[in-house]
């Protein structure tokens, strides 16, 4: 027979320089992520800094493997918590647009009009459905990432893309 | 990673002639892959603002106490650990393992089976490879080799294994038993279900219920001391970590509230935290093995 506990294992803690390495490499991730579910930069930047204030807090105790999951959960419980369920309206920067002269006025409306309604249909989706959508199209992360960042197996993440496209897709082409 | 890595749109998609041509699957797609997430502070901005809240802190507390309760904990846990109660007589064995501890055991059969915290498993070691039938209360993990069949009977059903690899949980009045490969066959209140890999059978009301499309890294991940839930009542989550930990947990004002998210069995204090801070919790930790647990008052 042989023991297999092991809880007193002591290859956590994190130092300054580590814990602002983790800052780095997941700062906008996390924001964009609480944006996605907000659909407001200053909530977004808000729960971001407490998740790594908390995250700093717990520094002993955090294992860098799994900081990034952790950053997530937090993050997400903490949006969850503090906002139940707000209305929102997501207002994502269209670069390309903003700085492009158009061809005619008309098809300067068209365009404008498209992006319009597209972040209206994208402010309406399920705020499950959205975040994993715009974490895929928008961070280019793959679904393995996407469900292990937030915990969930990746068949969920795959159900969780279908339908956020199927309603995508369906609501642009009734409002068009 | 930079805000906007990877996304190089070529500006002629949004020329009239092109755009009208897209169909509305392209167009979302250019459109979604092109945007950007307003921010109002650069990550500089953050970080120098995260930085100032830090040092703040430390001047303000330092917070250690708790830290000192649990490496006293930890050494009457390793203690415990060293007069594990473990029966082994001719006829008959048990395998308990107590509060805070995982036990990995041979059967005869050369079957593995790994027993969680506060769980007990027997069988009769006589005639085991003829029969191989075993009793269990808690949770335990198997990985079964071939052979004639091989039951696990629990106070609620009693589990029969087809194939190979599966979880079975039997606490109160919860039977769960899921399958990582090969076939499993359960029964219980008179009904009977067959579970294959990524599947769950679960008795709910009395009823045996089959639930599909579970993760199999999820089924038994506290071996690795990895604990997974999903929307779980949160006083679920608190009697786990008190059979993982070894330690008495008291709480107040926490029914109905779920939590989805998990903890690992490696340190209390981070475990503890791995919930509370995300459910605004407060938790207080006295004589290394009592804690309490309140909602954060505001």
């Amino acid at each position: 027979m042989k023991v297999l506990s092991d809880k007193n294992q002591t290859e956590t803690g994190l130092n300054k320089a580590g814990f602002e390495q983790l800052f780095d490499a997941y700062y906008d991730e996390l924001q964009h992520f609480i944006y996605f579910k907000s659909g407001d930069t200053q909530v977004a930047e808000d729960i971001v800094q407490d998740a790594f204030l908390k995250v700093w807090e717990m520094r002993s105790t955090v294992r860098v493997e799994t900081a990034r999951a952790l950053l997530y959960t937090i993050s997400a419980n903490l949006f969850a918590n503090r906002y139940k369920r707000m209305k929102l309206n997501l207002k994502l920067q269209q670069t390309i647009i903003e700085d492009r002269t158009f061809e005619t006025p008309e098809f300067e409306m068209e365009i404008k009009e498209f992006d319009r309604k597209l972040q209206r249909v994208l402010s309406e989706l399920n705020e499950n459905n959205r975040t994993v959508f715009l974490m895929n199209r928008m961070d280019q992360m793959t679904y393995n990432e996407i469900a292990a960042n937030l915990n969930i197996s990746v068949k969920a993440v795959e159900k969780r893309m279908k339908k956020a496209l199927e309603h995508v897709r369906k609501e642009i082409e009734q409002k068009f | 990673m930079e805000t906007g890595k990877n996304r190089h749109i070529d500006p002629s998609v949004f020329s009239k002639a092109n755009f009208d041509n897209l169909t509305t699957d392209e167009k979302i797609e250019t459109f979604v892959q092109s945007y950007r997430v307003p921010q109002k502070k650069s990550k500089a901005e953050a970080l120098e603002l995260l930085r100032s809240k830090l040092d703040q802190q430390s001047i303000e507390k330092p917070t250690r106490s708790l830290r000192i309760y649990w490496s006293a904990a930890a050494s009457v846990a390793l203690i415990a650990l060293l007069t594990t109660v473990y029966f082994y007589t001719a006829s008959s064995s048990q395998i308990i393992a107590s509060k805070g501890q995982h036990l990995e055991y041979s059967l005869p059969d050369g079957s593995e089976v790994t027993v969680n915290a506060d769980s007990k498993l027997s069988f009769s070691k006589s005639g085991f490879s003829e029969k191989r039938s075993l009793k269990l209360e808690g949770e335990a993990y198997f990985s079964v080799m071939k052979g004639n069949s091989f039951v696990v009977e629990t106070k609620l059903g009693t589990v029969e294994v087809l194939g190979t690899t599966l979880n079975v949980y039997a606490r109160d009045n919860e039977l769960s038993v899921s399958c990582l490969t090969g076939k499993v066959k359960i029964t219980a209140n008179g009904q009977t279900v067959i579970i294959e890999p990524g599947e769950k059978a679960e008795l709910v009301d009395g009823t045996l219920k089959k639930i599909t499309n579970i993760s199999t890294d999820q089924m038994a991940g506290w071996r690795s001391g990895e604990f997974h839930f999903d929307n779980i009542p949160l006083i679920s989550i608190f009697e786990e970590i008190e059979r993982q930990f070894d330690v008495k947990i008291t709480t107040k004002g926490l029914e109905n509230r779920f939590y989805t998210g998990g903890f690992t069995n490696k340190n209390l204090t981070e475990a503890l935290e791995m919930v509370c801070l995300p459910m605004q919790l407060d938790y207080e930790i006295k004589n290394g093995n009592k804690i309490r647990i309140e909602p954060k008052t505001k």
